[in-house]
């Protein structure tokens, strides 16, 4: 599969969240379509990890729509999301301590896809192989170095059976060779069919697998399409570097 | 002396089953259930009524009540509990003392305010013994109570660490915002926690029936030697909780050589001196503030939520 559907497998319109008077995101229209690999870039504070939220159910959105392979999401619990298949990764790891690296990537197959045990069991087993995790199938969570708790939030994630999986910084404090490790996983995972949302302040990491970029600054979607024209907008190049070019 | 040391073992067991529904509840729900010891209570009145109303064998009584409490455990959680926690901090603690209260009443009118005891349909459980060596003697049912007491934790503890339903548990319990995010039904898991905290419940009001009498305003004392085992053991590990529970009976039992009077006083000593370590350890850390030495007390063995 490929990026050739017109239908987009996840849209979102008019999405606003306002935390009180502090209005996060306005009015943000963002889709993806099926098999694609979109990245989201923008200042910090720029509503991308909220966007996140709002579309994987964290938290009520103040008006606007979701839709998931053309089913309204409104209403719909972050757990009932992920059983339809969207998946996200947080920024900051959250591992379920105290139990093993197996034990985090099976509950998540085994709710995430409603699979009985054995199946739950033969997911996981893919999941670890597939992120090179399964060595330390065995290890307890809290062990785990930042790299492997990227990795194992990455591997929770793909465990639930996910058609659209949106990724949150997963790059950062990477070495570059970790980092072409993740690009390959990535990549693999798109051409198996996956649609990918990445956001992402590591460019030449994220231009290596996204065919379209989306920049968010201040809560709003300020430009979007082929990557390169993207960056060289001169509102994206504003909001990056705090100032307008002269 | 050494016959004092058995008797607070056997007597933990019994405190350690009603202390882990409340630690399991405040483990995984984040709820403490000010009505436990009420349940647990209830739990005596439902199997006294099916003995001495319905005139069925104690063993029936125990199998038909557990599967009640624990459906009332569910209910009580979909109906009462979940609803309560949206409300903030201060709702559910309003909510539980507001459902003890009507407890304890509904069962006054319900069952009088007699004190029952099951010890008269038990056989001769309730006085025969086993003498071991070094003149000796166990109770048969307090040895039978501690036996299941560690069987029924030993399998809550299965349930938790090897069972689909247990990891549900357990990621609910260290991050639910994850969890329901991998697809776990945070509502789903905390209605099964509390459906095994109210049958724990249950089976200790059903001990305490069978060891001595009950009566529906007994619910608040139950409550309290819950609470003592759970902080003496660190909420959230059921291990902590047994182990907790024996503290507690043994603090009980030696108390009681000293003076009668003075047995629920040397447990509750027991309880203020670990109390008072965990808040000047909790301080000590330098986390600071009433919130932060909470938590740092009552996670401070914490299974649930791992290393800490």
């Amino acid at each position: 599969m490929s990026a050739n559907s017109s239908e987009p497998i996840l849209r979102a319109v008019g999405v606003n969240k306002s935390y009180g008077a502090l209005k996060v995101l306005h009015g943000v229209d963002f889709h993806v379509l099926q098999g694609e690999a979109v990245g989201i870039v923008g200042p910090n504070g720029a509503g991308k990890t909220t966007l996140f939220g709002a579309l994987a159910g964290s938290f009520p959105i103040t008006s606007g729509t979701i839709h998931l392979q053309g089913a309204d999401l409104g209403g719909t619990s972050a757990a009932e999301r992920c059983r339809m298949g969207l998946a996200r990764t947080y920024q900051v790891p959250r591992p379920f301590l105290g139990m093993t690296v197996f034990e985090n990537v099976y509950v998540s197959a085994m709710s995430g896809m409603g699979a009985n045990s054995a199946r739950a069991t033969q997911k996981a087993a893919e999941v670890l192989e597939m992120s090179g995790m399964m060595p330390l199938a065995n290890r307890p969570t809290a062990a785990l170095g930042l790299l492997d708790r990227k990795r194992l939030e990455v591997a929770r994630a793909l465990a639930t059976g996910p058609s659209v999986i949106l990724l949150d910084e997963i790059g950062g404090g990477l070495t570059e060779a970790e980092l072409t490790e993740l690009v390959d996983l990535i990549r693999a995972l798109q051409s198996g069919g996956m649609t990918v949302v990445w956001i992402e302040h590591i460019l030449h990491a994220l231009l290596r697998v996204v065919t379209r970029l989306v920049c968010m600054a201040e809560g709003r979607v300020l430009a979007q399409g082929d990557p390169r024209e993207v960056m060289a907008h001169p509102e994206v190049q504003a909001a990056y570097l705090g100032s307008s070019p002269e | 002396m050494l016959e004092a040391i058995v008797q607070g073992v056997l007597l933990g067991g019994y405190y350690a089953v009603l202390a882990a529904g409340l630690s399991l509840m405040f483990g995984v729900v984040r709820f403490i259930n000010l009505a436990h010891g009420d349940m647990a209570v209830l739990g005596a009145m439902i199997a006294l009524w099916f003995v001495q109303g319905a005139g069925l064998h104690v063993a029936i009584a125990i199998a038909l009540t557990l599967p009640l409490m624990g459906a009332l455990g569910w209910l009580m959680q979909r109906m009462i509990f979940e609803r309560a926690l949206r409300g903030g901090f201060l709702i559910p603690i309003l909510t539980t003392i507001g459902l003890g209260a009507a407890l304890q009443n509904g069962m006054f009118g319900l069952f009088g305010s007699d004190t029952k005891s099951l010890g008269a349909y038990i056989g001769n459980l309730s006085w025969a013994s086993w003498e071991i060596p070094g003149g000796i003697f166990i109770g048969q049912l307090p040895g039978y109570m501690f036996l299941t007491a560690i069987l029924v934790l030993g399998a809550v503890h299965v349930l938790l660490t090897r069972t689909a339903f247990g990891r549900a548990v357990r990621a609910t319990a260290t991050d639910s915002e994850a969890a329901a995010l991998c697809g776990v039904d945070a509502r789903r898991v905390h209605r099964g926690a509390a459906a095994i905290a109210v049958a724990l419940a249950g089976l200790a009001g059903i001990f305490l029936a069978m060891r001595a009498q009950v009566t529906p305003f007994a619910g608040p004392m139950l409550l309290i030697f819950a609470f003592e085992a759970v902080v003496i053991g660190g909420i959230g590990s059921l291990r902590g909780t047994l182990i907790g529970g024996i503290a507690l009976g043994l603090a009980q039992s030696l108390g009681a050589m000293i003076s009668p009077q003075f047995s629920l006083l040397a447990g509750h000593c027991v309880f203020l001196a670990v109390l008072a370590y965990r808040l000047m350890s909790g301080a000590a850390a330098g986390r600071g503030g009433w919130r932060a030495t909470i938590t740092a007390l009552v996670f401070h063995k914490s299974m649930l939520r791992g290393k800490s």
